[in-house]
């Protein structure tokens, strides 16, 4: 049961000291929570800004990193536009020599008769460009005309047939084809 | 401001204390951290306490506080149960004054009232007649810095108790008083119920006793197994108390004067 507290006295005299007391007790309490407060925040504050400073410093070395990551890509752009035009040249080149060749023997391929074997192929490099012996068989002879048909419409080709041998199973053709640089 | 007033500030123990009955004043004054019963004024009472009589016992008294206990004759008791009373303290107020109206025939206007809730469902009120205040103010002036109820002191001193002690406090608290006996029945230390009749021979006591420990069998369903008896009686002694370990409870004495130490 709670102190039931009970005067009806107009007077009462309350107990100071014991008031005192427990006002001290209190406002000393509260001091000693403010004063650890007050620690923890400044020593909470001090690994904050120690942290910031970290911060800061790996902030600045990134800054750093990327002023000499430009400065280093500045140095490459320099170095491209000075090897540039002698880059251009050689690709050119490896272009002129390489692809149109590749692109020529895709054609060929394409127009090969079926069931047509390459029994010869040869490379000669000629005044005006390139030439090449190729020995073609078929098991039809009407498969090597439209073949001689297809060489006609491929656009800076010229052909000559050299020999042609007609079997009963096999029909082989020489043909020379010169091949005019564009 | 109320709840924080009554932890923080604290009323200073008078050295000398006066236990107004019906027809006797007994002095109390302090001795360590209690009080003891140091002198008997018969023939003496509130309404007489300008007289000869009065000043002579006026006249043994230190200049230092005096306290007035007054004694359970002036006081009117209730136990009041509610559904759930409200929180606001004038809300409540206003409930248990429109509730005490309701069972108080008398204009409530003339009373002291002070009441004490326990846990929003029931409230204790305690009633003096303003005139018994009045006549303590204008005979002793402003020399009565405490003045208080027997009854309420008995309790305290028995039943505010911390929890788990407060568990094995007796269940009726007997208060034998100048002509009047008070009987308050507690569960787990709060009062459930409360009443206080005249008994001039101390013989009939256990028999009245006997009736409402029945009652509270009966009304409450609650069995009686402890008792306190307190004497505030200044003429009886402990020797000529009752045995009531006939009813089947057990119990203690107390007198009065250790229930004067619980002044706050």
């Amino acid at each position: 049961m709670k102190y039931l507290r009970y005067n009806i006295s107009d007077h009462p005299r309350f107990n100071r000291r014991k008031f005192y007391f427990r006002v001290a007790v209190i406002l000393a309490a509260s001091l000693a929570f403010i004063f650890l407060g007050v620690n923890r925040w400044s020593r909470t504050r001090q690994l904050l800004v120690g942290n910031l400073n970290r911060l800061e410093e790996i902030q600045n070395r990134i800054r750093q990193l990327d002023q000499s990551a430009a400065r280093y890509r500045e140095e490459i752009d320099e170095k491209k536009r000075q090897w540039q035009r002698e880059v251009d040249f050689v690709n050119h080149l490896i272009r002129g020599t390489t692809r149109p060749l590749v692109e020529k023997m895709t054609l060929l391929e394409k127009i090969l008769p079926d069931q047509g074997v390459v029994k010869e192929l040869k490379y000669t490099q000629e005044e005006k460009g390139l030439g090449l012996t190729l020995k073609v068989s078929a098991p039809e002879l009407t498969q090597l005309l439209d073949f001689y048909r297809e060489l006609k419409s491929l656009p800076g080709i010229t052909y000559f047939i050299r020999d042609e041998e007609i079997l009963e199973r096999e029909n082989t053709a020489t043909v020379i084809l010169r091949f005019i640089d564009e | 401001m109320d709840r924080l007033g009554r932890r923080f500030v604290h009323e200073l123990l008078p050295p000398q204390c006066l236990l107004l009955s019906d027809s006797t004043v007994t002095l109390y004054q302090r001795e360590g951290r209690g009080y003891r019963r140091r002198d008997l004024f018969r023939d003496l009472n509130l309404s007489t306490l300008d007289s000869p009589g009065g000043r002579k016992l006026f006249s043994r008294l230190d200049e230092k506080g005096l306290g007035i206990v007054l004694g359970p004759g002036h006081f009117i008791f209730n136990i009041l149960d509610f559904q759930r009373l409200p929180r606001r303290r004038s809300k409540c107020e206003e409930m248990v004054d429109w509730r005490l109206g309701k069972v108080f025939p008398d204009n409530l206007e003339q009373y002291i009232h002070q009441y004490y809730t326990f846990g929003r469902k029931r409230v204790f009120s305690l009633l003096v007649k303003g005139k018994v205040h009045r006549i303590l103010q204008s005979t002793l002036g402003g020399r009565a810095s405490y003045i208080g109820c027997s009854t309420l002191l008995s309790m305290n001193y028995l039943y505010h108790r911390p929890w788990p002690f407060s568990l094995l406090t007796p269940d009726l608290m007997i208060q034998l008083s100048e002509g009047l006996v008070v009987v308050s029945a507690h569960h787990r230390s709060v009062p459930y119920y409360i009443r206080k009749f005249k008994s001039r021979e101390i013989r009939r006591l256990q028999e009245e006793i006997a009736q409402v420990v029945d009652f509270l069998q009966k009304q409450y369903d609650r069995t009686v197994t402890t008792y306190a008896l307190v004497n505030s009686h200044p003429e009886i002694r402990d020797a000529d108390l009752p045995d009531l370990t006939q009813l089947g409870i057990r119990g203690r004495r107390v007198d009065f004067q250790e229930c004067l130490g619980k002044i706050r």
